[in-house]
């Protein structure tokens, strides 16, 4: 297996910058993810990577060779389709072969590479149908089987869950895992769901409007966005505003300690906090956390029971709204007009970039 | 509803098809003057094959048809491909261009092309014949075979490219199969088309080198003969036997599809 990478990568469309100098690397091995809203230029990087279409700027590189202008034919690459894209007029097994004969293998041994590539997507017994035949999820599995059965230098999934019902979708992030556990493809998957792409990736690379904004494993970017927009988009967040200071930020309810640098005092400055980081106390009772380096005084506004969890709104002395997520490990329920104290650690301030 | 429904399903379908009966009734009549009862005879037949201008003209009529077939529908076909799957400056105008000559009157068309193909020096005769029939039948052709080319998803050429075809390979496995269908469609058409045309064909036929509708136009005029019953009465068969194996085609492609 080998990285990708691409280089500052540029493209215009119509006069429309859609990729604005997007470098990043593909950990060989890994499935990433890249991760934006629609229109932040993620299908089209992948189509690039692929060799679909070419870039106005930059390089596109498998390991230590510049692929830029190998057409799409020579590539070697491997792609699940939105739409799946499988041969109507051909059977399962004709689909799953295709690629496998374009390399020059046929008869018995090109049959054995097509029973194994179903096998590994679970559809053995299925090679005579027909893909109208199958159902959603099934589709999607030839399309996977198709792809990785000629062995390309990476994988390329274009939103290939985004069809599926909610269930099945689950049930295929579980597959995806173990597909690409099994075949070692360094792969790169498109979404624009934030829970599939945490859940899924090694690695997750955020787009914005034809930006990479953020990269890294998951868990790093869900602990320690870099923007707003990141914060937001990878999960949810509370953002306090103000100036910094020696000892934290200014903001409108109080100082705001954090763990992270800070700008140089007296400049604008944003905090963010993820909902589940703060904890709530009936007011007076907030000293029983000693460790609390940020405490702020709100009003319960709406408490939205959610099972397992519950979502808090509250308000601020200034008015801005802000979002708890509690665990109902018992049954305190926390009723409008209650007045609080929210509390968190520095650690979990996240000083980030407007 | 059902016995009214039948009865003018019926009375359609005789509308349709009486003339038609009446002229193969006609052609295995021994009487030349329409008397009945008919008495069954192939006399007419006979004596078709030693009728040399209806017999040329004929042949004449099925060598264009074929012609203009092949060369409008791989003409068509091309320009479909262009105009549907190719961003080029122009294309707009291109496909609103191919619409006029299916509604400009063939009378328009025939004078237009006979003046022009004497300017040119191109003339009169079957070549003249058979340019006329292609400019005339490829208009149909891009309209018959441009949407049956919408509904393939460009992606499946894509997804073959990326298995590792050329852009030839994936067009001739993947698009050409599901494709065609509607192009058999459009071969079929430009073949009626041509065996169908008169005025035009009237226009550029040469003295001695005309088509079969033509020859029937001219050999009417001079009196009608059962003879005509009989040329026609092939020429029906003929056409049957090719929608009926367009039929047999397009329904084994649509079921195989769906299969």
């Amino acid at each position: 297996m080998v990285p990708v990478e691409a280089r500052s990568i540029n493209k215009l469309y119509s006069g429309a910058r859609v990729l604005d100098r997007v470098s990043v690397t593909f950990g060989s091995g890994l499935l990433t993810s890249l991760l934006g809203p629609s229109g932040s230029g993620k299908t089209t990087l992948l189509r690039i990577i692929g060799g679909f279409i070419a870039p106005d700027e930059g390089e596109i590189r498998f390991g230590d060779e510049n692929v830029t202008s190998v057409p799409l034919w020579k590539r070697k690459v491997g792609m699940v389709f939105q739409s799946y894209a499988l041969f109507p007029h051909m059977t399962v097994a004709e689909n799953v072969a295709f690629g496998v004969n374009r390399r020059g293998i046929r008869g018995e041994a090109a049959r054995k590479e097509t029973a194994r590539a179903l096998e590994l997507v679970r559809l053995g017994g299925f090679e005579q149908r027909k893909p109208k035949e199958l159902s959603g999820g099934q589709q999607q599995r030839v399309a996977l089987a198709r792809a990785i059965v000629t062995q390309p230098r990476v994988l390329l999934l274009d939103e290939p869950l985004s069809a599926l019902d909610r269930r099945l979708r689950q049930d295929m992030q579980i597959e995806l895992r173990r597909i690409h556990r099994e075949s070692g493809l360094t792969t790169i998957f498109v979404t624009h769901d934030q829970e599939e792409a945490l859940t899924l990736s090694d690695s997750v690379a955020i787009l914005d409007r034809g930006r990479i904004v953020q990269e890294g494993a998951p868990a790093d970017i869900y602990e320690r966005p870099r923007t707003r927009f990141a914060a937001s988009f990878l999960g949810d967040a509370n953002f306090f505003t103000g100036r910094a200071t020696p000892e934290g930020v200014e903001t409108a309810v109080g100082l705001l300690r954090s763990s992270d640098p800070l700008p140089p005092a007296g400049a604008p400055a944003t905090i963010a906090v993820r909902p589940e980081k703060l904890r709530i106390f009936p007011i007076g009772a907030a000293g029983t956390d000693a460790r609390a380096d940020n405490m702020v005084a709100a009003v319960v506004v709406e408490t939205v029971y959610a099972g397992a969890v519950s979502t808090v709104l509250l308000e601020s002395a200034d008015n801005a709204s802000i979002r708890v997520l509690t665990q109902n490990r018992e049954a305190t329920a926390h009723a409008p007009g209650e007045n609080v104290v929210l509390s968190w650690s520095a650690t979990h301030s996240v000083v980030i970039q407007d | 509803m059902t016995a009214l429904g039948r009865t003018y399903l019926l009375a359609i379908l005789a509308f349709l098809y009486l003339p038609i009966a009446v002229m193969i009734a006609m052609a295995f009549n021994n009487s030349e003057l329409y008397t009945l009862p008919i008495e069954p005879s192939t006399r007419w037949f006979i004596r078709l094959a030693s009728d040399q201008p209806l017999l040329s003209a004929s042949r004449n009529s099925l060598l264009i048809a074929c012609a203009t077939s092949i060369i409008a529908t791989l003409v068509g076909a091309m320009a479909a491909l262009a105009l549907e799957r190719k961003q080029f400056r122009g294309r707009t105008l291109l496909r609103l261009l191919l619409l006029p000559p299916i509604a400009i009157p063939w009378l328009i068309i025939g004078t237009a092309m006979l003046v022009f193909f004497f300017w040119t020096g191109i003339g009169r005769g079957l070549h003249a014949l058979l340019i006329g029939h292609v400019a005339l039948a490829i208009p149909y052709v891009v309209f018959i075979v441009g949407p049956g080319l919408q509904t393939i998803r460009v992606d499946l050429e894509e997804a073959a490219m990326s298995l590792g075809s050329t852009p030839m390979h994936a067009f001739f496995t993947v698009t050409l199969p599901l494709w065609l269908p509607s192009v058999i469609a459009a071969a079929l058409f430009a073949f009626a088309v041509s065996l169908d045309q008169f005025v035009i064909s009237y226009f550029l036929s040469a003295p001695g080198v005309s088509t079969l509708p033509v020859e029937i136009y001219s050999s009417i005029r001079k009196g009608f003969t059962p003879e005509i019953n009989a040329i026609s009465t092939i020429f029906l068969a003929v056409s049957s036997v090719l929608i009926l194996i367009f039929a047999q085609l397009s329904n084994l492609g649509s079921r195989r599809g769906s299969r």
